[in-house]
């Protein structure tokens, strides 16, 4: 029973299929010792990278980008009150929230809405991006000059 | 190549593209349940591998490159279409480069690669495009992702391929 079970799983899990050959896992394993541990290492690889992310330092100033241009920066630890701030490109716009420590795009109309999924980031400098508007809010470690903005 | 021959090829890339356009379409009109930007399924590309190991690499191409483009006119994303098509060139070189020295057998690992590619040349774009290395933070996110939904894809495809005599007659 459980070795039926097995082999069906094999079978769901690859394509070799000649036909009406039995198909055997250990064969097939070691047929493909070299594209199997190069998909296994890929995935720890892509799993240390999101440890990585999770363990990155927080970080106050944010550096908002539009268009591949640098607009302005915050520093989050400084403010007091929050308040919002509209990027408006002819007819995209996105509302950003400052808070004290936080960040967030509350408002958009971009088609996917991704940004606005995205909540609030303050955490481990998790950047916040709209594709389709060309946004970009990321946190950096110093920044090079305040410009001061109200909302 | 005969003249109907050459009829007989192109009406197959004709309906391989309404297919992989479709499914495009429908996977488009979804909303985005997941807060990484970029991350799909990318179902539509089952149609391109298949193509590419039954017909062959210049017709994949020719159906990857006519879906993209007619995708983002009919889906009005024409912003996003840069971030695909670069995704697209990337993911298609890497599968032009391994197709003649693989078969329908190796499927399981070339397109989670070929994704990988995808959300590569997708990245780079996006952190040319943007003007900051701070999209790279998703890259680890994505590449889990296209690990997964390729070799799901790649199983669909060699699958499918299995049945080629249906499909392409």
């Amino acid at each position: 029973m459980s070795e039926e079970k097995q082999t069906e799983v094999i079978e769901e899990k690859n394509q070799e299929t000649k036909s009406g050959d039995e198909f055997e896992f250990q064969t097939w394993r070691k047929e493909n010792r070299k594209p199997l541990t190069l998909m296994i290492s890929l995935v720890l690889l892509s799993m240390v990278g999101i440890w990585y992310t999770q363990t990155l330092a927080e970080q106050d100033i944010v550096t908002v980008y539009v268009q591949g241009e640098k607009l302005f920066q915050v520093d989050l630890s400084s403010v007091k009150e929050s308040y919002t701030y509209d990027v408006v490109q002819g007819s995209h716009f996105n509302q950003i929230l400052f808070e004290t420590n936080a960040v967030s795009v509350v408002e958009a109309n971009c088609p996917d809405q991704v940004c606005v999924l995205q909540g609030k980031s303050s955490e481990a400098g998790r950047p916040i991006v709209c594709l389709p508007h060309q946004v970009l809010i990321e946190f950096v470690s110093e920044g090079d000059e305040f410009d001061a903005v109200v909302g | 190549m005969r003249w109907s021959d050459k009829l007989k090829q192109l009406t197959r890339c004709g309906m391989f593209t309404a297919i992989a356009l479709t499914i495009f379409m429908i996977e488009a009109r979804l909303p985005s349940i997941s807060p990484i930007p970029g991350m799909k399924l990318g179902l539509a590309n089952g149609v391109t591998m298949y193509v590419a190991y039954s017909m062959g690499v210049s017709a994949a191409g020719q159906i990857l490159f006519s879906r993209i483009l007619l995708g983002a006119m009919f889906a009005g994303q024409f912003s996003m279409l840069l971030y695909s098509a670069m995704g697209g060139l990337f993911s298609f070189l890497f599968l032009a480069l391994v197709r003649k020295k693989t078969s329908k057998k190796d499927l399981w690992y070339i397109s989670p690669c070929c994704a990988l590619c995808h959300n590569l040349g997708q990245v780079l774009t996006a952190s040319q495009v943007m003007g900051t290395t701070a999209i790279f933070y998703f890259l680890p996110y994505l590449s889990f992702m296209a690990l997964g939904s390729g070799f799901f894809i790649g199983l669909l495809s060699a699958h499918l391929l299995e049945r080629e005599d249906i499909l392409t007659k």
